[in-house]
């Protein structure tokens, strides 16, 4: 994979066109998300024709304070069924990344380890041509720390090696008005964004994907199984919070501290 | 590398274990030269436990060192004796044979080992190839081919190999640097004669080999697979350096004996000095990498802004090298880790096999691109060497810099990058 010098956009472009197109991608590119599940919510349909892919899980779907319920004694259940049916949606996706990494931070606390997040986004997307995360929206405090993270890992990898992969995201979920909007952006001027309105496999795929995280149905109702949104990431000022986020003020509070830290890091 | 018989395999045996510390103990003083005193202490062992081989064993290396053969030959009997169902204790009496001059006998031994299993027999068919190799290739014949090459050919230093990059560099020249080990010579073609004379000996090394780079010997009946040793040579007849196993690394592979280290180092030699040694590729020591690693150079490349590719299983490695010595690296391949290694490498999470996929995926990449004045400093073993063949083929600058790169990633895969030191990336 090409790493010299050249304008990012153009292959962000150039990605997001053979998204809506048909047939393989071959570009090397990064999925990176927070949750297992959140694969499938960002491209169950189409992740079959990235030949490239790397997958990136930053959480292993296990909160720090487990309580059981009636389906999950301990959190190691809940460990092994999430890995399990994350691999089962891959598999249902016909999904086949050429290299899997799980970071392993637990969930709800991938801001509080960020830095170490952005080292090790910095070494493996060292490898991609392109990456797809999250969008910055408020939907989940650990979406929003990946789509913090992924922006500036490629800042740095820009500046340490004069280019860094082309950045994209997927849609996940927002609130507006009161209301959550899945499978679609919050609009913003200047990013390209295409809908990949999915073939009836593709769809079929999507809808086994989801049906494989079983742990996760509750949630997954929400998202729509006929398209795929993806555009452009923009460049984001983290300084500033999402407009109305689905996470509590403690969350946000550590969300802009983490920020100002790296703010003052990244520019020193 | 010692081998004592089955039975020192078993701790729980009451009394072995202290007894197997004093044989170390009394190889520790053969070493030395304290012969005297070693034989002191493998005849009590020999003495106190008859029924196990490595008294016995330990006593013939021992008289075989004294220039005693018929003694020592005594001793290896006696191994086998005290255990004759182990295979590699017999080993000991079968080469010792072949040092003897006694082909014969030395397969007639062979012949009476029980065949247990497939495994075991392919073992004994080896001994009997290497028992063969050693006949027709002892030490006295084969050891004048390092020395021809390192004496009227020349190796090079790394003052000299600095100098040939450097020129390839700055002139944007195709070059590589290609170094072969043991693994390498495993999978040579010396030519249709030299493969039927020793098949079961080259496929038992091939099958160890492919065990050692891909965690099982599936790719042998590979006809891909095999139809790579055709490049495997193309890129060693068309690199500028060469690097090969030197005289006492192959007089250390004589003394040990090795079923792996000989033919295969022998072999290398033997086809450079037959093949190659008139045409325009120059030798050097295997060992360049570290030579090149002691000299500095790997900070004067750094430092002069080439542009830079990395094809390794260390995924922190383009990064850490961008990082802490301003390399400009503007290329980089991820390649599984070989399973050898597999416990100190960890995993680098690449889920696809080395061959074919990512193999072919990064040879398609590297096609498609001008390698024109890039260099590449490649860590991939075997494959590795054929990386560095297509690369010079395509333009580009390759080096293959083996286990250099686990140094510089703090990953200890042998003995001497345990100094850390030595092996930094950014040396101070």
């Amino acid at each position: 994979m090409d790493l010299s010098p050249s304008d990012a956009s153009s292959p962000a472009m150039d990605l997001l066109e053979k998204f809506s197109g048909a047939g393989p991608i071959s570009v090397s590119t990064a999925l990176v998300v927070a949750h297992p599940d959140d694969e499938s919510i960002a491209m169950s349909g189409t992740v079959a024709r990235l030949t490239r892919l790397t997958m990136i899980h930053a959480t292993d779907g296990a909160p720090k304070h487990f309580e059981p319920s009636g389906r999950f004694s301990t959190k190691e259940d809940l460990l092994r069924t999430r890995i399990a049916e994350t691999d089962q949606a891959l598999k249902a996706a016909l999904a086949h990344p050429i290299r899997r990494l799980r970071y392993e931070f637990t969930d709800g606390e991938v801001i509080d380890h960020i830095e170490t997040f952005i080292d090790r986004l910095c070494i493996d997307l060292m490898f991609c041509e392109a990456v797809i995360t999250h969008a910055y929206e408020g939907g989940h405090i650990d979406h929003d720390a990946c789509s913090i993270a992924v922006q500036i890992a490629c800042l740095r990898l820009q500046r340490l090696v004069g280019r860094a992969p082309a950045r994209l995201e997927f849609a996940g979920y927002y609130a507006q008005r009161g209301k959550v909007r899945a499978a679609q952006f919050t609009p913003r001027e200047g990013c390209n964004e295409v809908v990949v309105n999915l073939s009836a496999t593709a769809r079929r795929r999507r809808e086994l994907a989801f049906a494989a995280h079983r742990s996760q149905e509750g949630n997954l109702r929400f998202f729509n199984v006929a398209r795929e949104c993806y555009r452009q990431a923009p460049h984001y000022d983290f300084s500033r919070l999402p407009p109305t986020p689905l996470y509590n003020a403690i969350e946000q509070g550590r969300i802009a501290q983490k920020v100002k830290i790296l703010a003052s890091a990244f520019h020193s | 590398v010692t081998y004592w018989g089955e039975s020192a395999q078993k701790e729980s045996i009451s009394g072995v274990f202290d007894a197997l510390q004093v044989a170390r103990h009394g190889i520790e003083l053969r070493e030395a030269g304290e012969l005297d005193a070693a034989e002191a202490i493998f005849a009590d062992l020999v003495r106190k436990h008859p029924d196990k081989s490595f008294g016995w064993q330990e006593m013939g290396v021992l008289q075989a060192q004294r220039g005693d053969s018929d003694k020592a030959l005594e001793f290896f009997n006696g191994a086998v004796n005290a255990e004759p169902h182990d295979l590699l204790t017999r080993s000991h009496l079968v080469l010792h044979l072949v040092d003897m001059g006694r082909l014969t006998d030395a397969q007639h031994v062979l012949d009476q080992h029980p065949i247990s299993s497939d495994q075991v027999r392919r073992r004994i068919l080896a001994m009997r190839d290497f028992a063969r190799y050693l006949d027709d290739w002892p030490k006295m014949k084969g050891l004048p081919y390092p020395n021809h090459i390192e004496i009227n050919l020349g190796f090079l230093d790394a003052a000299g190999v600095e100098e040939r990059i450097f020129d390839a560099i700055h002139n944007e020249l195709p070059f590589s640097l290609l170094r072969l080990g043991d693994g390498e010579g495993a999978w040579m073609n010396l030519g249709p004669n030299d493969e039927t004379d020793y098949p079961h000996l080259y496929e038992y090394n091939r099958r160890e080999m492919l065990r050692i780079w891909f965690g099982n010997d599936n790719l042998y009946d590979d006809a891909g697979f095999q139809n790579l040793r055709t490049g495997l040579m193309q890129a060693i007849e068309r690199c500028d350096i060469l690097g090969v196993p030197y005289s006492l690394r192959l007089n250390r592979e004589y003394t040990l004996k090795s079923v792996r280290g000989v033919p295969s180092c022998l072999n290398i030699l033997k086809y450079y000095v037959d093949n190659m040694a008139s045409g325009p590729t120059t030798c050097c020591s295997h060992d360049i990498h570290v030579e090149l690693q002691d000299s500095g150079f790997f900070t004067r490349l750094f430092g002069s802004q080439a542009p830079l590719g990395t094809i390794t299983c260390h995924a922190e490695l383009p990064h850490k090298m961008a990082m802490e010595v301003s390399a400009k690296i503007t290329q980089a391949y991820l390649i599984p880790e070989e399973k050898g290694f597999a416990d100190i490498l960890g995993a680098n999470g690449i889920s696809d096999a080395h061959f074919p996929n990512v193999f072919n995926r990064i040879l398609s990449d590297l096609e498609a691109q001008s390698q024109k004045g890039m260099v590449w400093l490649v860590a991939a073993g075997y494959l590795g060497k054929l990386y560095c063949g297509a690369i010079r083929e395509m333009g580009g600058i390759a080096l293959d810099v083996g286990s250099l790169a686990d140094g510089w990633c703090e990953k200890i895969t042998r003995p001497p990058l345990r100094n850390k030191e030595r092996f930094a990336l950014a040396r101070t």
